[in-house]
């Protein structure tokens, strides 16, 4: 394995959509990188600004949240509080110092699963370009 | 409960698709046992090929597959897939319903959808779930979410080239195989039967060929070629090996002759573990082979195969040695040989056909000839039947001398090789049989065509490609005749059309870890069962419209002629391009595209639909604000229709949403399509003004109409039902689900077409319909699943059992399992870590139960596939082991690693260690969580006393239970006493219905009665209503809100100022009483639509207005044929069979003449009293025209009664804009409210004709009964649970909550303390907002707690050099 930097991802996955594209991009047997662990969550409005810090503090480089399409929650509005909090925490992480692209929202429905491994790539992507997180280069020191 | 009855308490359920699947779960969950059939593989109908569904634009996938699940997992729904009910016998309540399954090819209960065999199965075939886009294999599941999760295998019959060969080569196998260029495996399938594949793939006389369907389109493909090809480029040793070869047996056989037959003989009998010696008369082996010219046949390619054979059968060949003269048949048997096989050349005289196609200058080749038949009879006792061959049995190939068996040119005469061949493969099958004692023929049988073959359509419409030819023979330069080169050989192997789908190369065997695909499963047969059911369903949807035999569309020309369908597919993320929107012709993504509308409705010219497809416009609508979506603005969208008609709920402001964002709509029919060199389409149509116009579109969709599916009248036929003269169910308005034999009910698009919602609602009034029949059958058919007592874990340490699955090859090849194995050994609490191959399979249940005792496991961590497919099954493994199922979690090393990391193995095992990690830790955390039964009342409330309440009570009532029937009025019945029809007799159905409810002792009916306030949740609801003699309460299960709508009073065009101008009921009375004035010879009627409807102020169109205002015409001309009678519209909408309607008006004079919104009609009354003068500007004219009308009708729609005080506000309700009731989802609860059972049916709910009001009351009913059947209801689980000491009363979770569960309520056990929230159980739709959003923490979510969700994302995150130190 190369000494490049491989982050390490969390996404917060709906049970409707997001984990079910994700399911999805395995059986149409897409490639993506292995950076991202998926947390299962009943709905995005489960989602909670504690966890995404949790993930941050035990050293994750990114975190991302993956709900259904705007309109489309199964809970009317999860997504939408959950899109709301990401915002939330984003700021909260520039004011500390951490670059907001960190975190993010995305909204995709069951039947994409193409589109879940390109959102995978892409964050990754981000993140790499990132670098670690300082949080990481913090504990460690 | 007892079986009070000797009805059946089953439904037979005939259609998986939404219909049947909503019937299927109402009925099991009201008491029944369902069978639900369905000729396809997977249920689910036509939803899953859907992208979006409007008009709410879900993911129509999305909406679906958590219903799939539901009724897959349902231990009261018996799914049979690929299945067809051929017909019923008996009486309603106990029929005998015989039911076709046909085979899966597959065992579907071992099949672990891991999809290997796909990826080995060489046979591509159109997509049918892509409308043939886009290939699937032979081996197939339609789409990713399918039900049963299993794949199936298409198998036509065995092709017709394997069929005609007499030694059935597998010829359609390695054709196929050819093609993807597997030479070796090809071999191996030729080298199954064949060990001459270089040798007749050059001289074979290739009978296949001759029966190749190919030849229907161009050419027969060169099956013989492709045939040399193979051999020519592939290993025979490697392929031989590949064969298991039985164990060796003591016997010896003898065989006479070192020809095809013979070396053939011996070849299959090594297969057999049988050795052999060869006796040759000759000097040399491979008989007739011998004396094809040299440059036809390479003796070197005879030679390396002969030295094949005997290198690989072990036989010698004894030269020179002589039949009759250096040995007999007796001699041989007591030399020790077990049997002996004759295959010996033929006669000398009859010429074989590989001779004779060598023209004459090769006649004569055989000098060996069998010239001593004659003699052998006389020595051996065998007997002839023609004086040079051998009488044997043509099945087994044995002799009328026991152990002799004979195959060759002495057996069958001057035959080709081949035949000798197939003759001694059968003649080995039978010494090998002979040898073992068995029966010879037990078992066999030729291989002939039965007739029952469904072979593939020749796709005559494709384009046609030449056949493959040699390289020109060069007898100057060149010794032999070359063979195919490989591009050619490929490309001539991909011309075959597999007539037999499946081509039996038995890759998917090999391939299949579970053994789910096997000889057996291939060899599966139809099998009809009886089963006893009391009532039948069917909801077998329906077939688009086929535009290919319509000229004018150029559908089957023109690649960028697409049917709707196909471009549902093309914008789905799952379908052939992946949801980028490209037209199918050259990939080029379109930037303009046309719908044309009424592709096979409203049309008598092009084809003989007269009806209207009822959901066209709306999907069309739908597709092209989709379509916009995903390519921009600048995609420019148009759709071309007669009339827009976007009449149900929320339609028309989705039409109108359309048009703002710039969705063109041209009024007008197109005439002419013409394809351009280009790939576009001109085309060609006379716009409103008259105008010619010609226009370029990139593509073309057409909106094609829903027509009765295909095997519906003979379905109708076996079941003894009538279909109307459009070829769907017949069905009458006032039982819209009831065929016309008793106890068979039809709901959906079976029955006219319809949109879903509609489909849904007929859905549940079947279950209704069914239900009542059988009602006091409940619960004598249904199963119940006992468990052992749970084990109390308190205060126990975590001990976890972690249990990691190969899934076969699908994880294992990719993560390395054990070691993952390993790692989990050490992990925290982990008491046990094993591997499984496969972790779904049902002895590894049995394991996963025995360790769960033996090591007494209080967690288990599954890491396999998803849990969203999986995690049901494991629990209930918990469950039968004593364990709480929440004591649960799955690692996804599947769908989430292995399949999306196949080029990274190792990183790939690190997630999975990582993913393992964070499961058990989450795991450590669990606790059980106990789900109480909660006791309900059984009786039901409804509110409102028309046809739809009536309707409601009267079935909740034949259900069994009881029901309150509230009526803020002093009469029953509502609205439907002043509609008058001239097609049915509403006010006599009203009249009946009124006494029956009266008559029925379950009902008490309050009049002049209103709800005030109402409390408490599903199964124990508590409402206080006001009725003349005062209050009272009534204790109520569920609810039914049907509150009703009312005419709409306009302001506009003198209602209420001229007693001219009336209302439709208004006329509708006038009609009814018989009204004298109506025959008055020659008076004028008017009607105009649309009145203050579909406008911003009522942004919604009534749905029944247009087709009342024509069937009110039609009785005025039937009345007085001298009336002159105009109806001005907006759009006529006169949806599915109501179109009939429209014609018929039409065609007696009712002129029809449409107005815009911006130049309305304008009525004014010349003098009071005197008739109105109407003045309307015609359409087709542009100039004002003056209608002197007699009497004005006003077609002004219908509103909602005012809800917002009894609906609202007690029952907690919402409304939608428009002031009526809100269903929990538009599309798939169109019947129930948001609060759990609380239901709704007609015009409270949106405007709708009768039929649909009763169907949408009878559903009410089923929904209401699938609550009211339990004894008790399970509440608890996955929800959130406040603490009352944390809890700060700030009602964030009230405000939060998207189903207004959490309460603030007292605290019981110290009412001196402040209140807390409180969140039923029985309610709480499990969501977790409100955990959250609590700013005090004080709610905590059940089985995604805080805490656990924080262990497993530590855990998950951990850095990895940390866990390797631990």
């Amino acid at each position: 394995m190369s000494d490049e930097f491989e982050p390490r991802i969390i996404a917060f996955c709906c049970q409707y959509c997001s984990y079910s594209a994700a399911d999805m991009a395995g059986s149409m047997r897409l490639q993506y990188p292995t950076n991202v662990e998926i947390v299962l969550i009943p709905c995005t409005g489960r989602f909670d600004v504690i966890l995404a810090l949790k993930a941050f503090e035990s050293g994750a480089d990114g975190v991302y949240v993956a709900g259904c399409l705007e309109g489309n929650c199964h809970f009317v509005d999860g997504n939408i509080r959950a899109k709301k909090r990401v915002a939330y925490l984003a700021n909260e992480l520039k004011k500390i110092g951490i670059e907001p692209e960190r975190i993010a929202m995305y909204n995709l429905s069951a039947s994409m699963g193409p589109r879940f491994a390109e959102i995978v790539t892409e964050f990754t992507d981000n993140i790499k370009a990132l670098g670690p997180s300082p949080v990481k280069k913090k504990l460690a020191a | 409960m007892t079986n009070k009855t000797d009805k059946s308490g089953a439904v037979l359920v005939i259609g998986g698709g939404i219909a049947g699947i909503q019937t299927s779960m109402d009925l099991a969950e009201m008491g029944y046992f369902v069978h639900l059939v369905d000729k396809n593989p997977a249920i689910g109908g036509r939803m899953p090929q859907l992208d979006k569904v409007f008009p709410t634009n879900d993911c129509s996938m999305c909406i679906l597959s958590p219903k799939l699940n539901d009724v897959g997992g349902h231990i009261n729904i018996e799914t049979i897939n690929c299945a067809e009910v051929l017909d019923i016998s008996g009486e309603p309540g106990k029929f005998i319903a015989r039911v076709k399954k046909n085979p899966r090819f597959i065992d579907g209960s071992k099949c672990t959808a891991c999809g290997d065999c796909a990826k080995v199965c060489p046979v591509d075939l159109p997509a049918e779930f892509n409308e043939n886009l886009s290939l699937r294999k032979a081996t197939f599941k339609s789409y990713a979410q399918a039900y049963p999760n299993a794949y199936s295998l298409s198998k036509e019959g065995v092709s017709p080239c394997v069929v005609s060969c007499p030694a059935n080569v597998n010829a359609h196998g390695y054709v196929a195989l050819a093609a993807k260029g597997r030479y070796q495996e090809a071999l191996e399938v030729i080298m199954d039967v064949l060990p001459f594949p270089a040798t007749l793939g050059r001289v074979c006389v290739h009978p296949c060929e001759k029966e190749c369907r190919r030849a229907q389109m161009d050419a027969p493909l060169a099956i013989r070629d492709i045939k040399r090809f193979v051999a020519d480029n592939a290993d025979m040793k490697a392929a031989g090996e590949t064969f298991v070869k039985a164990p060796a047996k003591d016997a010896k056989v003898a065989i006479i002759g070192a020809g095809p037959a013979g070396l053939t003989c011996a070849y299959h009998l090594a297969r057999r573990g049988i050795k052999s010696d060869i006796f040759e008369a000759t000097k040399v082996a491979g008989g007739a082979l011998r004396l094809i010219p040299k440059h036809r046949l390479d003796p070197d390619v005879l030679q390396k195969e002969i030295d094949f054979i005997l290198d690989y059968s072990g036989a010698q060949i004894k030269y020179g040695v002589a039949f009759g003269k250096d040995f007999t048949i007796d001699s041989l048997f007591k030399d020790g040989y077990k049997a002996i096989f004759l295959g010996v050349g033929a006669h000398k005289n009859p010429k074989s056909e590989e001779e004779q196609s060598s023209g004459p200058a090769t006649l004569a080749y055989r000098q060996k000839g069998a010239a001593a038949g004659l003699t052998w009879e006389l020595e051996s006792g065998l007997s002839l039947d023609k004086p040079t061959t051998i009488k044997v049995d043509p099945l087994t190939m044995a002799t009328g001398r026991q152990g002799v068996f004979a195959a060759g040119d002495l057996q069958s005469g001057p035959k080709m090789s081949i035949w000798a061949i197939g003759a001694a493969k059968e003649s080995a099958e039978s010494i090998a049989r002979y040898v073992n004692g068995e029966d010879l023929a037990k078992g066999r049988k030729p291989l002939v065509m039965t007739g029952q073959e469904t072979y593939r359509q020749v796709p005559l419409n494709e384009p046609k490609q030449a056949r493959a030819n040699r390289p020109a023979f060069n007898k100057q330069t060149e010794a032999f005749e070359p063979g195919l080169t490989e591009q050619d050989a490929i490309k001539e192997a991909q011309r075959c059309i597999s007539c037999g789908s499946c081509c039996q190369c038995y890759r998917c065997v090999k391939a299949c870890l579970p053994g789910a695909m096997s000889l057996e499963s291939h060899g599966q047969t139809p099998e009809i069962v009886e089963l006893e059911v009391g009532a039948v369903v069917m909801a077998t949807g329906f077939d688009t419209f086929n535009p290919s035999n319509s000229e004018t569309y150029r559908y089957s020309q023109w690649p960028n002629v697409v049917t709707s369908m196909e471009y549902e597919r093309l914008l789905s993320a799952s379908g052939p391009f992946q949801g980028h929107l490209i037209r199918p012709g050259d990939h080029k993504e379109p930037k303009k595209i046309a719908w044309l509308q009424c592709v096979g409705s409203r049309d008598i010219n092009r084809c003989d639909k007269r009806y209207c497809s009822a959901v066209c416009c709306m999907y069309a609508i739908k597709e092209a604000v989709i379509s916009k979506e995903h390519s921009g603005d600048k995609l420019d969208t148009s759709i071309f229709y007669m009339d827009i008609r976007t009449y149900g709920k929320d339609f028309e402001k989705y039409y109108n949403r359309a048009q703002d964002a710039g969705v063109r709509f041209v009024r007008s029919r197109i005439h002419t399509l013409t394809p351009q060199i280009n790939g576009d389409v001109a085309l060609e149509y006379i716009d409103e003004s008259g105008q010619r116009n010609t226009e370029l579109f990139d593509m073309v969709v057409l909106s094609v109409g829903l027509t009765p599916g295909a095997s519906l009248a003979q379905l109708a036929n076996g079941l003894g039902v009538e279909l109307n003269q459009e070829g769907f169910i017949k069905t009458s308005p006032f039982t819209p689900v009831s065929s016309t034999r008793p106890g068979v009910y039809a709901c959906g698009a079976n029955n006219e077409p319809k949109d879903i919602p509609y489909t849904v609602m007929e859905a549940s009034a079947a279950a209704e319909a069914a239900g009542i029949d059988i009602a006091d059958a409940r619960f004598t058919k249904t199963k119940s699943r006992t468990y052992p007592e749970e084990r109390d874990i308190k205060g126990e340490v975590p001990r976890i059992g972690v249990f990691v699955c190969h899934c076969g090859i699908n994880i294992a090849s990719v993560i390395n399992v054990k070691e993952v194995v390993e790692y989990a050994k050490n992990l925290p609490f982990v008491e046990l870590a094993q591997e499984n191959l496969f972790s779904c399979s049902s002895d590894a249940q049995v394991k996963l139960k025995e360790a769960i005792i033996e090591h007494k496991l209080n967690r288990v961590v599954v890491a396999s596939c998803s849990p969203r497919t999986h995690e049901p099954m494991f629990r209930e493994t918990l469950l039968q082991a004593g364990l709480n199922k929440y004591l649960f979690e799955m690692a996804n090393i599947r769908d989430q690693d292995s399949w999306v990391h196949q080029q990274e193995p190792e990183r790939a095992t690190e997630k999975a260690r990582d993913l393992v990690r964070g499961a058990v830790a989450k795991a450590a955390l669990l606790e059980p969580m106990y789900q109480t039964k909660m006791g309900l009342s059984h009786e039901g409330l409804v509110v409102g006393g028309g046809v739809a309440g009536l309707n409601s009570a009267l079935s909740i009532a034949k259900l069994g239970f009881k029901v309150h029937l509230l009526e803020q009025t002093d009469q029953l019945g509502g609205n439907a006493h002043k509609i008058f029809s001239r097609e049915k007799d509403i006010r006599g159905y009203v009249k009946d219905l009124v006494t029956e409810v009266e008559a029925n002792p379950l009902i008490t009916i309050y009049k002049n009665t209103v709800p005030k306030s109402s409390e408490g949740f599903v199964g124990n609801f508590e409402t206080v209503c006001q009725g003349p003699k005062g209050q009272f309460h009534i204790k109520h299960g569920v609810t039914v809100l049907a509150a009703g709508g009312r005419a709409h009073e306009p302001k506009s065009y003198l209602y209420g100022q001229s007693q001219r101008v009336m209302l439709s009921l208004d006329l509708d009375e006038k009609l009814a009483s018989d009204d004298s004035l109506i025959k008055k010879p020659g008076q004028t009627f008017a009607f105009i639509q649309c009145v203050e409807s579909r406008e911003p102020e009522r942004p919604y169109c009534s749905k029944i207005c247009c087709t009342h205002s024509i069937e009110s015409a039609l009785t005025i001309l039937d009345r007085n044929p001298t009336a002159n009678i105009f109806i001005l519209y907006r759009d006529v909408r006169s949806y599915g069979f109501r179109e009939e309607l429209y014609h018929e008006a039409r065609s007696r004079g009712v002129r029809f003449i449409r107005y815009d919104t911006d130049s309305k009609p304008e009525v004014v009354e010349t003098s009071p009293g005197a008739p109105i003068k109407i003045t309307v500007v015609d359409h087709v004219l542009k100039r004002p025209l003056i209608i002197t009308a007699d009497y004005l009708t006003l077609a002004s729609g219908i509103d909602a009664n005012p809800m917002k005080e009894e609906i609202v506000e007690v029952f907690k309700g919402q409304l939608t804009a428009e002031g009526f009731l809100l269903e929990a989802h538009m599309k798939l609860r169109p019947v129930d409210m948001a609060t759990e059972g609380q239901f709704l049916a007609g015009l409270a709910h949106y405007p709708k004709p009768l039929e649909e009001t009763i169907a949408q009351a009878k559903a009410s009913a089923a929904r209401a009964a699938t609550i009211l059947s339990k004894d008790f209801i399970m509440v608890g689980g996955v929800v959130a649970v406040a603490d009352p000491e944390k809890c700060a009363v700030c009602c964030t979770c009230v405000r939060a909550c998207p189903v207004s569960v959490p309460k603030i309520v007292r605290n019981e056990t110290d009412p001196s303390k402040r209140g807390h929230a409180y969140m039923e159980p029985a309610i709480c739709h499990g969501c977790g907002v409100c955990a959250s959003e609590c700013p005090g923490k004080a709610i905590k979510f059940q089985f995604f707690t805080d805490d656990q969700l924080k262990a497993k994302i530590e855990a998950l995150v951990e850095d990895k050099r940390a866990a390797d130190a631990n």
